[in-house]
């Protein structure tokens, strides 16, 4: 798989919805003749579902296309592992991660996280701060939010990365992202957390290069009760 | 129980305790008697932890509207199905 690309996903994935549901009705046809059985039937449902969440991940379509066929690949020689009536989604959403993450193995070894859970409170408050003093209003109003959260995220840490994906693009609530990554909840939590702030520190930066006035301020005026 | 001792039960949290609760609060992860608390105070705090939830929701909000729009490409449904029947082929000889 070559490496992601750097066009923003929006600019390259947004289609207006008339065509998306055309495209849609056209592929589902295809799929109607293609499978065989029950499992191949399910598993080509989601098959939209797991290219939006390739995408997501990888960016670059091509290299999102790579992963979802070698989703599919390991989900069919692994469909004996498969409980009938388990969640198909979920299960080529944890196989479709875990192939991200292994080819971006080096990433997922650099994370790291505080332990002290007001450190994220402070920074969180901190970033607010910043953009109280920009007008929050004119920042997401302004901005071309699309472009610059796609290029934000596809800078985060990986594992990072897949956490928002699952919980803000695809509706996940935290156990069932904890389920398809494998990990405690609590690590769910706090890697969403700094995630999205993290996010936020680059719209931030992004603001500010594209010219709106947005300050960085300490939060030593805030009062806290 | 009554309404009343409900209110009684409900904690009482701080900035920083609220804070902390914001995004849980705003994913509808917390427990009803944590987001009745998160809500009294949000009430009660409209110049720091009310402007800062408005903020997280607007976050969250462009957040849900920038995810891709996709479906897959034909081409790329060939390729599955392509895999499909090899793999089927696969099984078979096995």
């Amino acid at each position: 798989m070559s490496s992601a690309g750097n066009a923003p996903i929006a600019e390259k994935t947004q289609t207006p919805a008339v065509e998306l549901a055309a495209a849609g009705a056209a592929s589902a046809e295809l799929t109607k003749a293609g499978a065989a059985d029950e499992f191949e039937r399910d598993a080509l449902a989601c098959l939209d579902d797991v290219a939006r969440f390739a995408r997501s991940l990888a960016r670059a379509a091509d290299d999102a296309d790579d992963l979802v066929q070698e989703t599919y690949l390991r989900a069919l020689r692994s469909r004996h592992t498969f409980r009938a009536g388990a969640d198909m989604r979920r299960w080529l959403f944890t196989i479709c991660k875990n192939v991200f993450l292994r080819v971006n193995e080096r990433a997922r070894d650099q994370v790291s996280l505080s332990e002290d859970p007001s450190d994220d409170t402070m920074a969180s408050v901190r970033v607010h701060h910043a953009m109280m003093h920009a007008g929050e209003e004119i920042l997401f109003d302004r901005l071309s939010t699309s472009d610059a959260i796609a290029v934000a995220l596809d800078a985060l840490p990986e594992p990072f990365k897949v956490v928002v994906v699952l919980v803000d693009f695809e509706g996940y609530g935290y156990e069932d992202a904890a389920e398809v990554l494998g990990i405690p909840v609590g690590t769910v939590r706090s890697r969403l957390f700094r995630a999205r702030r993290l996010l936020q520190e680059r719209l931030i930066a992004h603001a500010r290069d594209a010219g709106f006035s947005v300050t960085r301020t300490a939060p030593t005026s805030r009062k806290h009760t | 129980m009554t309404s009343d001792t409900t209110l009684q039960d409900t904690p009482s949290l701080d900035c920083e305790q609220t804070v902390r609760l914001l995004w849980d609060y705003l994913d509808r992860q917390l427990p009803s008697i944590d987001l009745d608390a998160v809500d009294r105070h949000l009430h009660q705090c409209k110049a720091n932890c009310a402007s800062h939830f408005e903020f997280e929701r607007a976050f969250l909000d462009v957040m849900h509207a920038a995810r891709p729009q996709v479906v897959a490409s034909d081409t790329l449904r060939l390729r599955v199905l392509a895999l499909i029947a090899s793999e089927r082929g696969t099984a078979t000889d096995a």
